[in-house]
């Protein structure tokens, strides 16, 4: 079965990502969701065999994946995946990587707003998702 | 004033150009600069960090995530931060 493998740097990334996450948006259930969210989307790419993406600004051999707004930079290594980065693309990513930003954020095409808007109904049942347990515990105390 | 290399120029107008044809908010010459300047310290930090994680891996540092722990350490963080659970 392959190996996956995370250098201290990617798991600081996450970390650090975790960590703004949980402080920006103030709930710690929601950072540790995306951080489960993030370490599965690497399994499941690993499982898959989904395609390996390559960027010339990228170190040679690394190949990236992106999990919503999030990219995880990785090296493939007979067969073993080892996370080198994980990086928020929408604040962090250097503008070189405008094709990155592109996927993320589209040109106004009507397939474009098609995408944005799936995007937006998933981030939406995700924080009605979140919201369920602090509604129910108000319910409880009222 | 220092003179400005002619690669680092050539960048400054391809940032330019992308900015343009971004169509992103109309920038001021001196705003251009600042954002350039600030785009230019982001590659600088990515390409460093890169290149730590490139060497880690190299002297066999990495190994599989212990999620659990990691959220420990985020926890206790957001925690000192006054952020509750």
């Amino acid at each position: 079965m392959a190996n996956i493998t995370w250098t201290p740097l990617a798991e600081t990334d996450l970390e650090e990502i975790l960590e703004y996450i949980g402080v920006s948006e103030g709930r710690p259930e929601t950072a540790r969701r995306i951080g489960d969210e993030i370490r599965r989307a690497v399994e499941e790419h690993l499982q898959i065999g989904a395609p390996h993406k390559r960027h010339a600004d990228l170190p040679a051999r690394w190949s990236y994946l992106m999990h919503k707004r999030w990219l995880i930079a990785y090296e493939l290594r007979g067969g073993d995946l080892s996370v080198r980065r994980v990086v928020d693309a929408s604040r962090d990513l250097p503008k070189q990587f405008e094709q990155w930003q592109h996927a993320l954020f589209p040109p106004k095409t009507q397939q474009a707003h098609v995408v944005a808007l799936r995007i937006i109904a998933r981030e939406l049942a995700d924080a009605i998702q979140d919201a369920r347990p602090q509604v129910l515990r108000l319910r409880t105390f009222v | 004033m220092s003179t400005v290399q002619s690669t680092e120029f050539n960048q400054f107008c391809d940032f330019l150009v992308q900015i343009r044809n971004s169509g992103a908010a109309e920038l001021t010459p001196e705003q251009s600069v600042q954002r350039f300047r600030e785009e230019q310290e982001k590659l600088r930090i990515w390409n460093e960090r890169n290149a730590i994680s490139q060497a880690q891996a190299d002297r066999g540092e990495a190994k599989p995530l212990d999620f659990d722990a990691l959220w420990n350490r985020v926890s206790q963080r957001l925690a000192e931060r006054g952020v509750a659970k």
